[in-house]
């Protein structure tokens, strides 16, 4: 049942991200909803559930691009883990921390994205200042609200290593 | 007091325990996604990612028209009151213009005759009237803002991997770039403005040809000039008949600067200020591969 939700909350944040960036940019950028999702199933899911969410984010957004197959799905993977990692030792209860952690891991998925085009294509792939700095900005503004929803999922938030 | 010391320790084993199995899960979770990721990675084109793709394609493009069609309904609701407002005047105004249509396609008609007929004489290759299809935009993200866009046209529709896409902006028609991949419903359009794109140009008036090139933002580079070349501000540039995909005396943009040649180099280059800005083209026209638009 719980996958099933997941599938469904995965197929509307898909839906949601595609109208945010299609329609409501703002000076080419707009919150990436699919990694705040990430985040928010990354720690409030158990590993499994986590680094699987992350995954399928990544590929939609690999699909959705013309460049490297495979580069947002290994970025947000990664997010994944280390989120699993420290969500055991820090607090992300409240809505500035779980803000603080979206905006690390943007600024994160963007750096490794950048270093993953320099490794398979030899170009470090850079989106201009506007976008590095506005896309984290909206995309930590936007995940206190995807923690909310993520939170109706009931998931199972796994043991603490 | 000591047999609760030993439930205490048998409880700790018991968490110890379910910790590990959790560490590992993560682990193996990281290990099985990472090399997966990596494998998309390593083999771009092959069967592997193939699949990946259309098992996508096939589960997010339904809820994407799907929000496609709404919101155009939605937006469609104000303006369609508005039009229907307007629709007795312009149908007026329409009435007039309709008889000047007639006598300016008259004309057109007399022109591309007269111009076939020229061609022939000269050995020319007939010039190919475009026909295609019009799709609308319906997936820009900003991620990749100036790579790429999908529209609501695909395998359906007669849309094939390699068609040229032009677009009409501020009156002007241009190259907006070229398909690179179709799914039933829709395809996925690379624009000229990505680094992977070039096409063959040449420079109006002058007639030097180049090779037009995407650099990842607004601005195209114009590679190969000729060191001779010195072509003004503003000056337009065309796809050259040369290309093979793209039908010819399409325009790419306009020349914004000429770079001063370096001593190492043969050849000079420009920046190019596109005829279509990508970022704002909400409508493409898809023209059918020119083998099958040539007149019989």
């Amino acid at each position: 049942m719980t996958a099933l939700r997941l599938v469904v909350f995965y197929l509307a944040c898909v839906t949601a991200h595609w109208w945010v960036g299609t329609h409501l940019s703002i000076a080419g950028a707009s919150p990436s909803l699919l990694l705040a999702a990430s985040v928010a199933v990354a720690t409030l899911g158990g590993p499994l559930t986590g680094h699987s969410f992350a995954f399928f984010c990544g590929l939609y957004l690999d699909f959705m691009s013309a460049g490297l197959f495979g580069g947002y799905s290994l970025a947000f993977t990664v997010c994944a883990y280390i989120i699993w990692f420290f969500k055991w030792r820090m607090d992300f209860a409240g809505a500035a921390a779980q803000m603080a952690l979206a905006l690390a891991l943007t600024v994160l998925v963007g750096l490794e994205y950048g270093v993953i085009g320099l490794v398979f294509t030899g170009k470090l792939i850079w989106r201009g200042w506007a976008y590095s700095i506005l896309m984290p900005l909206f995309t930590a503004i936007v995940t206190p609200f995807l923690f909310i929803a993520a939170g109706m999922l009931s998931l199972d938030g796994g043991k603490r290593p | 007091m000591v047999s609760g010391f030993r439930l205490s320790g048998a409880s700790r084993v018991l968490s110890r325990g379910l910790m590990n199995k959790e560490k590992r899960l993560a682990n193996l979770a990281l290990l099985i996604f990472a090399t997966l990721s990596l494998l998309f990675l390593v083999l771009p084109t092959g069967p592997v990612v193939g699949g990946a793709r259309a098992i996508l394609s096939f589960a997010t493009y339904p809820f994407i028209n799907t929000g496609e069609n709404i919101s155009e309904a939605a937006y469609g609701i104000p303006a369609g009151v508005v039009s229907l407002l307007k629709t007795e005047q312009e149908n007026r105004r329409l009435r007039g213009a309709e008889k000047e249509d007639a006598l300016l396609r008259a004309q057109l008609e007399a022109a591309l005759a007269e111009n076939r007929r020229l061609a022939a004489l000269a050995a020319l290759a007939p010039v190919p009237r475009w026909k295609g299809i019009w799709a609308g935009v319906i997936e820009r993200d900003p991620a990749h803002w100036n790579s790429s866009i999908t529209i609501n046209r695909g395998l359906r529709d007669g849309v094939a991997p390699h068609d040229p896409v032009i677009g009409v902006q501020n009156g002007k028609t241009g190259l907006v770039g070229k398909i690179i991949e179709v799914s039933r419903e829709t395809s996925k359009v690379l624009l000229m403005t990505d680094d992977m794109f070039s096409v063959t140009c040449y420079v109006q008036g002058r007639g030097w040809d180049a090779l037009a090139e995407g650099q990842g933002r607004e601005l195209l580079r114009l590679n190969y000039l000729p060191t001779e070349a010195q072509p003004e501000a503003g000056a337009e540039v065309f796809t050259s008949p040369a290309s093979v995909v793209y039908p010819p005396g399409l325009s790419i943009g306009a020349v914004l600067r000429v770079h001063s040649r370096e001593n190492f180099m043969t050849f000079i280059s420009a920046d190019l200020v596109p005829t279509i800005r990508p970022g704002a083209v909400k409508e493409v026209y898809v023209l059918k591969k020119a083998a099958e638009a040539r007149p019989k």
